[in-house]
């Protein structure tokens, strides 16, 4: 049987790079497989899907060589849609892929493109979208549409091709857990029809699931590890990637780093009150989104908010800063309403980190940004570069050369991250709000960004958003749960990882939250009470412990 | 490679029309009708608004071609009309009158090189979107194929919007201009 | 300002017609409208007009504003328009009888100036009813198709798609920018230069277009791997055009018919021309 996608050797050097992002690559896959793709940031995992798909060099502009054959066919004769009869492709970031006006029109733009009939293209529709579970969607428009649901929505639209093989880059980034679950129980079925699937993925203790025939492993291009998965969760490096909870168990048994169990700091005692909700109602519109808000967020804190897509948890904490106007109730900042306060006041009170960092970039230069703010809000020239420097070397970005003289836009993904930490840093707030702070970046850029905001001079309290149940745990001193329109609970990670009427496991439960190997490691090695320690160093814990049998 | 020689053949016909053709217009339009809450009346004037979102086109048209910037214009003027309640045919010139907007900038543009100061880009693009605006807004003349007198259309009409969109224009779409100049590498692949 | 586009008109008698009837009946009543001269017949015309206007069943309090919006308009420009004819007519022929003279800038108010004015005014009025359903009865996902059945490129059609598409996006993340900047201390002052106005949107033009503009490669990316554009293609959405329909389009097109032939002959009644 010959492969369905093939290559060989390859190499790929972009036109504006100086170094090549993929290295001699080698990979194959052929019906009823699935492969994964992991590695650091940049490592060029999405560089060797574009060689899959074509993209590379039909659409980029790229140098390759090697061979690349798709069915047995040299690539380089066949057109970008030839290869995308036998590949289908999730890209990176579903809000851009999909080009419906509808979830049913997104479903039949790709068979509409091959000229099928229109009743077989509606038939097709239903069955794709009953078996994905959003046959309630059908009519909806796409920006009325959760992050989850969307992400589904564009997968659909992918497998309703039937594509020999599909190609999925990172889908979980932005997911909650279960709906991360599911879009992979969708991927699993398909590769059990005959399909083939080739996933790119930081989340490599969540795609374990699906038992990948074949890992290949990347770093800055060349193939670290290519084998089993076993093989490969020996060699991966917890920092790069995030590995499942039980893998750093054995790591630590197999080679102890020998470092002493340090128990975590006591959660911060609270100061004043900082934000708070008195009996608030918020929602858009008519619609009531959360109602009866009633609680009080405090002076040094920090604040973990979780819940799954679409809870209401943007909802919430845009609420904190105007962005949302309670229907009802009201919202006070530092004892006054959110919306007396002028942008001048309410800036120096709280700095807010939007998903996309690039929402707010608008000059030719670093430089420039940085001064907006300070020049809002008055500031002399003397004073607004201080305080430009300080925050620019508070995200350490000062290191990089040339820096202040660069357009922001140019900047990578995660400096773009950092530079608008800057940024609302200059305001000199006293406390951060962050939405996502880590969705789409992998272990290490991650673990550095937030270290580097904690750490933050000036700033006492940190709100945030995560799907990350772990991080969540282990960085809070507070933890919030969304769900069905209220807060159902809120305490400190450890009564929360006790509170076990809040989880659900694989197979049941009724909890919001879903259990990971992490949640039940450090119910029952952690601490009684305050917060979790990072799931390296509970993992580390948990090595030293009599082995448990699993659950 | 084989792309190279495409990209190149991409660029030696101001006609072509791709996927990218589409999607660039389609996002301009988008634009021109999101954008356009922004617009407010000059004060003093009853209703001569400026909508700075007018200078989307031009950048359009400069940018990604003439039939992109024709696209953005009259499709875009025409979704507006369309989501204001006149329907797109009722100023159906005015409609076509953006999209020669977009196409003449995007013919001008093509044929001019750009040159290698900052300051003369700047000036390129004002002029271009400033001439397209005078040329483009020449259609509505058709207007007094509806009945309106010739001083009508001319005094009431043209000079009015050829004032208010020129404002517009000549800001911001140098401005937009040089914001995209050092992204295009990155994002133009 | 609205931003998104909507759809008004139910089960109604236009809501059921084919797109593409909405989209040819007000075409033909341009070209009706644009040869008419005689207030009469123009009068006859707008009673169409708004015959047809009715059978959408718009609700009225939906598109108040709109329709203050056509009437203000239609009125100043006829209005400047009927002044300019009256000067005109007074330095040109005395045999129009002068009713009265506006105060301050002394032109003269003639019966050719007003019939001219009323017969403008009704002119945009018929015009603007056919229009109305055209913005509100045809369900936005519906014109792509009809455009492509008229025989638009179906490249283009769908971009007329991709628009509406994009839309709402762009306008979220309007939104958005405009949050994201009011959280870094921007409160414009208020100002009366138009210069400065526009200036002073920079910050919220500039990382709007810009981003739309870089997200776009993907989207390219994700039409070509579907096979965007590359051979003949089918829509989902089929259009019936029954038999009311070409009743419907049948009798504008006559109207149509009428009036050219009538204005190629040199029949067709003028009242106003001077
Ligand atoms: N269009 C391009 N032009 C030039 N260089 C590029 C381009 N796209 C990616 N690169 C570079 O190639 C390398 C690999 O990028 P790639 O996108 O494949 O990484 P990745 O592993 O998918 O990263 P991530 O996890 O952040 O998505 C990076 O150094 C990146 O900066
Ligand atoms: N501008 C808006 N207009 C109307 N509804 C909205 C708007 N923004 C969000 N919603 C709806 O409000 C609900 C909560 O949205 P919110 O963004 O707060 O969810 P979330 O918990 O942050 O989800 P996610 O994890 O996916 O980011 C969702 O059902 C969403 O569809
Ligand atoms: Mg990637
Ligand atoms: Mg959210």
């Amino acid at each position: 049987m010959t492969a369905l996608v093939e290559l060989q050797g390859v190499t790929v050097t972009y036109r504006s790079a100086v170094r090549p992002a993929l290295v001699d690559a080698t990979v194959s896959i052929s019906a009823g497989e699935i492969v994964l793709v992991a590695g650091p940031s940049g490592c060029g995992k999405s560089t060797l899907l574009r060689v899959v798909n074509g993209l590379v060099p039909r659409s980029y502009r790229a140098e390759v060589s090697g061979d690349v054959l798709v069915n047995g066919q040299d690539a380089t004769a066949v057109s970008l849609r030839g290869i995308a009869d036998t590949v289908g492709t999730l890209l990176q970031n579903p809000a851009k892929q999909v080009v419906g006006h509808s979830v049913l029109a997104e479903l039949a733009f790709g068979l509409e493109n091959r000229g099928v009939r229109p009743a077989e293209i509606l038939s097709r529709a239903q069955a794709v979208a009953r078996r994905l579970g959003i046959e309630d969607l059908l009519e909806s428009a796409p920006h009325e549409l959760s992050g989850g649901q969307l992400q589904l929505v564009a997968f659909a639209g992918i497998l309703i091709l039937e594509p020999a093989l599909i190609i999925v880059d990172e889908p979980l980034a932005n997911l909650d857990p279960d709906a991360s679950h599911r879009l992979l129980d969708a991927v699993r079925e398909y590769v059990r029809g005959g399909g083939a699937a080739l996933i790119v993925e930081h989340r490599v203790d969540e795609i374990v699931a699906l038992a990948p025939d074949l890992v290949l492993y990347l770093d800055q291009g060349a193939t670290r590890y290519s084998g089993d998965l076993a093989g490969f969760l020996a060699v991966a490096s917890p920092q790069a990637v995030k590995l499942p909870f039980r893998t750093l168990v054995d790591r630590h048994r197999s080679e102890p780093d020998g470092l002493p169990v340090v128990p975590e700091p006591d959660c911060a005692t609270a100061g004043a009150s900082r934000l708070e909700f008195v009996d608030a109602h918020l929602g858009y519109g008519r619609t009531t989104i959360l109602s009866d808000v009633t609680t009080r967020l405090h002076a040094g804190e920090r604040v973990a908010i979780l819940g799954h897509n679409g809870a209401g948890k943007s909802t919430l904490l845009r609420a904190a800063v105007g962005l949302v106007e309670p229907l009802s109730g009201e919202v006070l900042l530092d004892d006054v309403p959110v919306e007396t306060l002028g942008a001048k006041d309410l800036v120096a009170i709280c700095g807010y980190l939007f998903q996309n960092p690039a929402q707010a970039l608008f000059s030719d230069t670093v430089a420039a940004e940085l001064t907006f703010g300070p020049k809002n809000l008055g500031r002399t020239e003397a004073e607004t570069l201080e305080i430009s420097r300080v925050a620019l070397e508070a995200v350490l970005l000062h290191e990089e050369p040339e820096i202040l003289s660069r357009p922001p836009r140019t900047l990578s993904f995660g400096q773009q991250r950092r530079l608008a930490v800057a940024l609302a840093l200059t305001l000199q707030p006293r406390t951060l709000i962050l939405d996502e702070p880590t969705a789409g970046q992998d272990e290490r850029s991650a673990t550095h960004f937030l270290d580097a905001i904690w750490d933050l001079p000036g700033i006492d309290s940190i709100y945030f958003i995560t799907h990350d149940i772990d991080m969540a745990l282990s960085r809070a001193d507070r933890v919030l749960v969304v769900s069905d329109g209220c807060i159902v609970a809120d305490d400190t990670p450890a009564a929360i990882v006790h509170d076990t009427g809040l989880w659900h496991t694989v197979v049941g439960g009724t909890g919001v939250l879903r259990e990971t190997d992490y949640v039940r490691a450090a119910r029952e090695h952690g601490p009684r009470s305050g917060r979790m320690p990072r799931a390296w160093d509970l993992a580390r814990q948990v090595a030293g412990a009599p082995p448990v049998p699993a659950p | 490679m084989s792309t190279a020689t495409a990209t190149e053949r991409r660029n030696r016909t101001p006609w072509i029309v791709s996927s990218r053709t589409i999607v660039f217009g389609a996002i301009g339009a988008a634009l021109y009708g999101a954008l356009g809450v922004l617009s407010f009346i000059i004060p003093g004037t009853a209703n001569v608004a400026i909508r700075p979102a007018i200078a989307i086109i031009p950048f359009v048209g400069a940018r990604f071609g003439p039939i992109a910037g024709f696209f953005t214009g009259a499709v875009g003027n025409a979704l507006v009309d369309q989501i204001q309640g006149f329907g797109f045919l009722t100023y159906w010139n005015w409609s076509l009158a953006n999209g020669f907007i977009g196409l003449v900038t995007g013919l001008i543009a093509f044929y001019t090189p750009e040159p290698k100061k900052t300051g003369a880009q700047i000036l390129r693009v004002a002029l271009i979107a400033f001439v397209a605006v005078i040329v483009g807004l020449l259609f509505t003349a058709t207007d007094l194929l509806l009945g309106n007198t010739f001083e009508y259309w001319f005094f009431g009409a043209y000079i009015p919007a050829v004032i208010s969109t020129s404002i517009a224009v000549v800001i911001i779409a140098p401005v937009l201009d040089q914001a995209w100049k050092p992204l295009q590498n990155l994002a133009g692949r | 300002m609205e931003v998104s586009p909507r759809y008004l008109a139910g089960r109604s008698f236009l809501g059921r017609r084919d797109p593409r009837v909405l989209i040819g009946v007000p075409a033909l009543t341009v070209v009706v409208a644009a040869q008419v001269e005689d207030l009469r017949v123009m009068a006859a015309l707008v009673v169409i007009a708004f015959a047809y206007y009715a059978s959408a069943r718009i609700p009225l309090r939906e598109v108040r504003s709109n329709w203050t919006f056509v009437l203000v308009f239609v009125l100043i420009m006829a209005g400047i328009n009927g002044i300019i004819v009256g000067a005109q007519a007074s330095a040109t022929s005395d045999d129009n009888a002068t009713l009265a003279t506006i105060p301050l800038i002394g032109v003269p108010v003639t019966i050719g100036s007003i019939s001219y004015a009323t017969n403008l005014t009704l002119r945009f009025l018929a015009i603007a009813a056919t229009g109305f359903p055209l913005a509100f009865s045809i369900r936005p996902g519906d014109l792509a198709v009809a455009f492509a059945r008229l025989g638009l490129p179906s490249r283009f059609a769908y971009g007329i798609d991709l628009t509406f598409k994009f839309l709402p996006s762009t306008a979220a993340s309007l939104a958005e920018t405009i949050a994201a900047q009011r959280l870094r201390g921007y409160e414009p002052p208020p100002t009366h230069n138009p210069i400065k106005k526009v200036l002073q949107l920079r910050p919220l033009m500039v990382p709007v277009t810009v981003n739309s503009f870089i997200d776009a490669e993907d989207v390219v990316d994700a039409l070509d791997l579907r096979g965007f554009g590359t051979q003949k293609r089918t829509w989902l959405r089929q259009l019936r055009f029954g038999a009311v329909d070409y009743l419907v389009v049948g009798f504008f097109l006559l109207l149509a018919l009428l009036a050219t032939t009538a204005s190629l002959t040199g029949r067709m009644p003028a009242l106003w021309i001077f």
